[in-house]
Formats: C-alpha cells, structure tokens, sequence
C-alpha cells in the first residue's frame, strides 16, 4: 500500500528544525539590536565627521572664505589667504559616558592634522574650521540642526552628543 | 507540480532586498551629505584655479616686458552660478563669488583699465568675456599693466 499522500509535497513545508532555528535567530537579533544600531549610529556619525573635516581642509587649502572671514584675515593674519597645504592625519573619539545635560552618550572628538609655516594663532584658526566642519556635518547627516546652534557646538545624533577638542597638530 | 513554471520570489531574495532598502535609506543622508562636500569643493577649487589662472597670467605679462600681450577668458560659470566677478588691482586677484573670497597675490604693479590714458584702478572682470593684459612701459618710466575686454579699442 502506497502511504506517500500525492498532494502532500505541491506546497511549501516547513521544518521543526527551521522554526527552532527562526525563533532563536529572532530572540538573538532582538537582544543585540539596540548595540547594533547604537553602533552603526556611531560609526555614521563618525563618517560624517571625517566627511566634515575634509571638506574644512579643503576650505583651508583652497583660502576661499566667507566674506568676514576673509576680511579678518587680509587685516590679521594675511598667511592665510594664500593656501595651505593641510592634511588630515586621523580622526580619533573617546567615549565620555552619559552626558547628563543632554541624556544622550557624549563622544569627544579628536582630529589629528599636519602642515607647515603656521604659527600657533594661524593653525587654531585653521583647525578651528576643520572642527567647525566635522560638527555641522554630523548635524546635516542626522537633521539636528535645530537643536544645536550657530557654531554646531555641540552636534547632535539621537543617541550620542558630539564635542571637540583643539587640532593636534603633527 | 505547477509550483516552478512561473517566476518566483524566494523569501532569501525578499529578506535580503528589506535589508538591503533599510540599510540604503539609512545611508541616504550620508550620502547626501557625500555629494554636498563635493559641490562645495568643486566650487572652491574652481574658484581658486580662476584666482591663479589670472595672477599667472598677470605675472607672465609683466614679465614678458613692454608689449608683452596675454588673452585669458573668464570662465562662464563658477559651481553653475555666473553671479561671480573678478578683481584685480596692485594687491592681487580677487574672486568674489556669492557669499566667498578668494585672493591670489601677484608680483606688485600699476594697473589701468584703458591703453592710452593709463590711470591707476582696479579692473573688474566679468564672467564669459575676454581679456587681454597687456604690458605697457609709460614713456620712460614704470611698466603699467593694462587689461581690457577684447574687442574694446581703448
């Protein structure tokens, strides 16, 4: 006598095995979840920040500043007007903990840079850009710009707060 | 028995296009912000390279000596905006864009606008037109540089 049912096997079956492995698979993705996304959050934010800083080390290199910008520096530090040959040497954060003013995890940054024939007031100037960039880049990526103000100081993702610290320069 | 005769979505390929959709929508800003940086650059190294382009040829004329004629043609658009201009007097080349300076430094020197009644000033020049610099001695005195539009007889 022939058992095997012929309609038994036209539509899709699944296996104990396969839910016993589904189910754990969910109750495992749930559990690492949040250090997941806070982690993919940081790893952004720190992409955004290194997208930033190039962009202010474009700015330096190439002198073109804004308008008040430029007039401070024709009269003060006229060096700066001609471009720099500025690098970024890396780009460094330290996990400060919570920030209890904001509630959210505040990460330091630190920017390494490097170049050469600048004195001390025209390279915090320089990396004063470099830092000013990193911050609003954070800010535009993850659309807190309301929440922070004109200089982007701090810069906000939505679980981590974002400082700087001086240019170190190499 | 009709099950693999149509096409069919496997519940991998669904899977992984889901994921794939978050993890896009997720990067969009970042790239957004990708293509923002490089607008700006494009801008400022445009607007840097008009700076030196022109204080090069400025500095090439005045060493060419008496006579010596340089053409340069200002470019149409700066990042796609023509609301630029160029300045140029005895301190060097400004760039004026919108809301930015840029300033190229060139070898001092007597600017005039016009050949034959040479005075000092600054010259303007303007997007999508042509210039010659010409180097002009003033009798026998200083070396005057003088830049004018191309098809304007002094």
């Amino acid at each position: 006598m022939d058992l095997r049912n012929p309609y038994r096997d036209i539509k899709g079956q699944m296996s104990v095995e396969f839910v016993l492995i589904a189910g754990f698979m969910l109750i495992l993705t749930c559990a690492v979840a949040s250090y997941i996304f806070d982690d993919s959050e940081l790893i952004h934010a720190m992409a955004a920040a290194r997208s930033g800083a190039v962009q202010g080390v474009l700015a330096d290199s190439m002198a073109v500043y804004p308008e008040e910008t430029f007039k401070e520096y024709t009269q003060e530090h006229p060096r700066l007007v001609s471009p720099s040959g500025v690098k970024i040497v890396k780009i460094a954060y330290e996990n400060k903990g919570v920030n209890p003013l904001y509630n959210r995890t505040w990460i330091q940054l630190k920017i390494y840079a490097t170049g050469s024939g600048m004195d001390s007031a025209e390279q915090y100037r320089l990396g004063s850009r470099i830092n000013y960039y990193a911050r609003k880049s954070i800010c535009e990526v993850f659309k807190t710009q309301n929440l922070t103000n004109v200089g982007f100081n701090p810069a906000f993702s939505d679980k981590y707060v974002f400082t700087t610290v001086g240019v170190e320069w190499i | 028995m009709f099950m693999d005769e149509q096409g069919t979505v496997s519940v991998d390929l669904l899977f992984a296009a889901f994921i794939f959709l978050i993890i896009l929508g997720y990067m969009s800003t970042l790239i957004s912000d990708r293509f923002n940086t490089v607008d700006r650059s494009q801008e400022l190294v445009e607007a840097r390279n008009l700076a030196e382009n022109i204080a090069g040829a400025i500095n090439q004329a005045y060493a060419g000596e008496n006579g010596h004629v340089i053409k340069i043609r200002t470019p149409d658009r700066i990042n796609n905006d023509d609301k630029y201009h160029v300045e140029v007097n005895s301190s060097g080349v400004l760039v004026v864009l919108e809301d930015r300076r840029g300033l190229a430094y060139i070898i001092p020197q007597k600017f005039s606008k016009t050949y034959d009644n040479l005075q000092s000033s600054t010259i303007i020049l303007s997007p999508a037109k042509e210039y010659v610099i010409i180097n002009k001695r003033e009798g026998k005195g200083d070396n005057w540089i003088v830049i004018i539009e191309n098809n304007q007889k002094s």
